[in-house]
């Protein structure tokens, strides 16, 4: 069993408790889009998500910020990815998929030292769901269903993380 | 009038579905794939639109997700918020078999209808199903409680209001389909 890393609160980033944000009406939404978030790193992102639906959504929301994307199914292609050596800047990583789930895969990757930055994106019923998914190795993590405020709070955590 | 109907035909931008690909304006009618509208036909149409997309706000079906969708609509991703909505229902046709056919078992596995629904409302919350989500959270309620009959009767709510709002939707976009896109026909008919 390898020796599981301390990543919980990452070196350069401090351990935010996570509060979701209110619906936006359609003019702010369009504001924060256009203001932007001028990304200055070209940024790689990898979405984990079982549904096509979902897959869909966050990689348009992420194209929209510019945001370099791809999509796998589940947590073991994620880990596979990883294996072959290929590397994200941020995953959006779901929790209930079929083989391997979202905390397993998250606790693999973190195991074999990946340091980039993982986000739970899952629908929550229970805290104690929560917290067993952050303690797997997350950087942050964000209720469904995924906004554009969402997504901007979390590339802007990334920027500043990547800037160092 | 005619240099108008052919710079129109030739840069509307093209559509997927083929039918609708061609709109000319021929003194005040707009030909919109096999109809011709008046341009009053039109606005009506689309004030038809915005009327049933209200009513689905208004009525509970839909939520400010949704609006998050449709912001992502422009002209590369024309028919986005239709899509990802089809494929919803194409993907989630899947997990309420699981969970119909685990609700039949005896004895009941909560930890495999809580993970199903799990997903289920997921899916459900990201493209601003209201009713459908708040179902969902009832029968995740039941299997806590790992209470049988409420998780049976609560998946008969669950069911409804996805087929409800399948319906709806699927009115709603064949709708917007007729009404065509905003860009082409919002330019006025001069003669």
């Amino acid at each position: 069993m390898p020796r599981v890393l301390a990543y919980r609160r990452h070196p350069r980033r401090p351990n935010r408790r996570l509060r979701g944000s209110k619906a936006f009406s359609r003019d702010v939404i369009v504001e924060e889009a256009g203001n932007l978030l001028q990304l200055r790193n070209r940024i790689t992102a990898l979405v984990v998500d079982n549904s096509i639906s979902i897959q869909l959504y966050h990689t348009a929301l992420l194209s929209r910020f510019g945001v370099d994307n791809r999509a796998v199914e589940n947590g073991q292609q994620v880990v596979d990815l990883y294996c072959n050596g290929a590397s994200f800047d941020l995953i959006l990583m779901d929790n209930f998929m079929p083989v391997v789930n979202g905390r397993q895969a998250t606790r693999t990757l973190r195991a074999m030292g990946v340091r980039s930055m993982i986000v739970g994106v899952s629908s929550v019923f229970r805290e104690d769901e929560r917290q067993e998914f952050i303690d797997a190795g997350l950087d942050d993590f964000q209720e469904k269903p995924l906004t554009c405020a969402k997504l901007i709070h979390i590339l802007r955590e990334l920027e500043s993380s990547l800037s160092f | 009038m005619q240099a108008i109907a052919i710079w129109m035909a030739n840069n509307t931008p093209r559509s997927k579905s083929s039918q609708f690909s061609c709109a000319t304006l021929v003194s005040g009618m707009v030909t919109w794939g096999s109809y011709t509208y008046s341009s009053m036909e039109m606005s009506q149409l689309r004030r038809q639109v915005a009327v049933l997309r209200q009513s689905l706000f208004d009525q509970g079906y839909l939520d400010e997700q949704f609006v998050q969708l449709e912001e992502l609509e422009d002209n590369d991703n024309p028919n986005f918020v239709e899509e990802v909505v089809t494929l919803f229902f194409r993907d989630s046709a899947r997990l309420i078999v699981n969970i119909e056919q685990a609700l039949e078992c005896s004895p009941l596995d909560f930890n495999k209808l809580d993970n199903n629904m799990h997903q289920f409302k997921g899916s459900a919350s990201s493209i601003g199903a209201k009713k459908v989500k708040n179902e969902s959270t009832q029968f995740r309620e039941y299997c806590r409680a790992e209470n049988g009959e409420g998780c049976k009767m609560s998946f008969q709510q669950v069911k409804k209001e996805y087929v409800a709002l399948r319906k709806k939707l699927e009115t709603y976009f064949q709708l917007v389909r007729q009404a065509g896109p905003e860009e082409t026909a919002s330019r006025p008919a001069r003669n």
